[in-house]
């Protein structure tokens, strides 16, 4: 295997001097992780202000206890409806997310015990109506409880008695998590598919770069056997690859530690990582990066030029999509804990790390994870060393 | 000194079937020779000069470089030959010391060693004003330069052309061809691969004529020349290569 360190020292050089490269596959993942962090961190600021839930109101004024117990949530803003419109209409002119219709006896009917009927007009096709209409049927559960007790306390009934239980909330004793939750479910995504699309700008010019331009055969002439080139080469596009997944991640850290308002809420449980949890992200996004950069390469000595490559990882970006965006929606399901996500590659790594960064490392997971990512690199570099020392591959031209 | 034996290459194409590239071919090429293939346009040069240089495998028969099987003893062929050719590029993002560093190393060549060989060959090759410059910066001609130190900065005492004149302004050409006859004078064994027959008649001391990847005649020119009754190289060729009954 003489060689392999000069052609791999030989290829970073000529990578870090690219232009295409630095900004591909080093700027480009910093920038976008501050980008998305920095858009996600000004929708979540948005959500969490108050008066969030726009609500139109009709005959608002004979509902004051409702309204007050409403406003003191601090999560609505009332709106009342304009005279000579109807709440369809101010629905439809996107007043409010939806709309509450007191009866105009309302105050009377409410006095008298009578349990006037309020309507709640939305529509169901509408996100933000139906999360409306969940916090508007908050407020009214904890209203109506407190009236209920009233009630029976007027008439010297203890109020828990008419509950079948009473439900405690307990929260588990669990580690700080590395993000917030909305980060935590997204970053892993965005580690897997940087280790694989950081490749991406070097990767055509590889070796089918090297076919088209004939340089190639430079390098078949020399004493260096194919194996060591083929080896060379493996190495510097994953270490590329690697170095765009550490640069998404830096984009992640510089925003956690940066002092902006608009994104501290999703940092707001720090950026503290345990040393099993570092352990964790390593030894699976390696096996993963190095199995990436063996089919990458496979790719590039197959193909004939660099337009054939990008039009085979055009397809093959899918493979690495499909179960990288099913990694985002895993852990609200309750596959996250079956063994064998563990075996499906992708996933089992955006799986770990999910975990990694709840400071959470299950072992076998891991292990098994690791295992699966080691046979796959292995087999990735063994088909891409094979390919490169077929004569017939190698001279499609 | 190389030695070739009814050397073959064939090809499984799914339109064509078997194809013969290079076909039973066989000639011996000494130091301080300049051996000439001449032949059309896909005629094989360029298949025999890659089995030569080891890059493809002979699908039969055998060649020896400097004393090395091609098949048996890949290493020692690739040590002993240099290969230049039109259509190898250089890498645009090295400066051509850059490039001739790592060249070397892939030769093998000792840190003092290859520090001596590439000031040596860029001196030789003139190209001081112009070794620090990316690649990708430099006229046609310094590419050529760039390229030819490539294939000599290892000593080696075999060196294929494969028309290495192939595109080039008649300056870049000259260069090249006062170069190749600059190797025999150094008593290197060249193989140079062409279709242009001016420059074969100029330099080949030995022509092979090569068609259909099989050798219709090897000679001096004198001795094509008698072989075929005709004075112009250019005639001697086609004399050589056209059909049976187009020659009757």
């Amino acid at each position: 295997m003489r060689g392999w360190s000069d052609v791999f020292r030989k290829e970073l050089k000529e990578f870090a001097r690219d232009k295409r490269v630095l900004y591909s596959a080093i700027l480009g993942p910093l920038i976008l992780e501050i980008f998305i962090i920095s858009l996600f961190g000004y929708l979540s600021s948005s959500f969490s202000k108050d008066f969030a839930h726009k609500i139109v109101v009709e005959n608002g004024r004979f509902a004051e206890p409702f309204l007050t117990a409403m406003k003191d949530s601090k999560k609505f803003e009332i709106v009342e409806l304009a005279p000579g419109t109807t709440p369809q209409e101010a629905l439809a002119q996107k007043q409010g997310r939806l709309a509450l219709r007191f009866p105009a006896d309302f105050q009377e009917s409410f006095e008298a015990a009578a349990s006037p009927e309020v309507t709640v007009l939305y529509d169901p096709n509408e996100e933000t109506a139906l999360i409306s209409l969940a916090a508007v049927k908050e407020v009214y559960g904890s209203f109506a409880t407190k009236y209920s007790a009233s009630k029976m306390a007027d008439l010297n009934i203890d109020a828990r008695q008419l509950l079948p239980f009473v439900l405690i909330e307990d929260k588990l004793p669990v580690e700080k998590p590395f993000a917030g939750a909305w980060l935590v479910g997204f970053l892993p995504y965005l580690v897997v598919i940087w280790a694989f699309y950081g490749g991406f700008s070097i990767v055509g010019d590889l070796v089918a770069g090297e076919k088209e331009r004939g340089s190639l055969e430079t390098l078949l002439v020399t004493p260096v056997s194919r194996n060591a080139i083929a080896f060379g080469k493996f190495c510097a596009l994953a270490a590329v690859s690697l170095a765009s997944c550490t640069s998404a991640l830096a984009g992640v850290f510089i925003m956690g530690l940066a002092p902006i308002p608009m994104t501290q809420k999703l940092f707001e449980s720090g950026l503290s990582l345990s040393a099993a949890s570092i352990f964790a992200i390593v030894v699976t996004i390696i096996p993963l990066v190095l199995f990436f950069a063996g089919i990458l390469l496979a790719v590039s000595t197959f193909a004939r030029n660099q337009r054939e490559v990008q039009s085979y990882l055009s397809l093959l970006s899918f493979v690495v999509l499909i179960p990288a965006i099913f990694s985002q929606i895993i852990g609200y399901t309750d596959l996250a804990g079956k063994l064998w996500i563990n075996f499906v590659p992708v996933l089992n790594t955006a799986s770990v790390l999910r975990d990694a960064l709840l400071n959470r490392v299950d072992w076998t997971n891991l292990a098994v994870t690791s295992s699966v990512g080691i046979v796959l690199a292995i087999a990735g570099l063994w088909l891409a060393i094979r390919l490169f020392s077929q004569e017939k591959v190698l001279m499609r031209v | 000194m190389i030695t070739v034996e009814d050397l073959a290459k064939h090809f499984k194409d799914p339109k064509r079937g078997v194809v013969r590239a290079v076909d039973g071919v066989s000639f011996q090429a000494k130091p301080g020779e300049i051996f000439g293939l001449l032949g059309a346009n896909g005629a094989g040069k360029t298949t025999l000069l890659r089995m030569l240089s080891t890059v493809i495998s002979p699908t039969s028969g055998r060649a020896e470089i400097h004393g090395y099987d091609v098949a048996r003893n890949p290493d020692g062929v690739r040590k002993s030959i240099g290969f230049m050719s039109t259509t190898t590029a250089l890498y645009s993002r090295l400066t051509p010391r850059e490039m001739l560093r790592y060249i070397g190393k892939l030769y093998g060549l000792r840190r003092d060693e290859l520090a001596k060989r590439i000031e040596e060959t860029i001196a030789m090759l003139e190209m001081e004003e112009f070794s620090d410059r990316l690649c990708d910066k430099l006229s046609t001609g310094q590419k050529q330069r760039t390229s030819l130190a490539r294939t000599i900065l290892h000593d080696p005492p075999v060196l294929f052309f494969d028309e290495p004149t192939a595109g080039l302004d008649v300056l870049a050409s000259k260069t090249i061809m006062e170069f190749i006859e600059d190797c025999r004078e150094r008593g290197k064994t060249v193989v140079f691969s062409t279709h242009i027959m001016s420059e074969a008649e100029r330099v080949c001391d030995r022509i092979c004529v090569i068609h259909d990847g099989k050798v219709r005649a090897i000679g001096t020119f004198e001795e094509l020349k008698l072989q075929t009754g005709e004075e112009r190289l250019e005639r001697v060729f086609l004399a050589l290569t056209e059909p049976a009954e187009d020659a009757a």
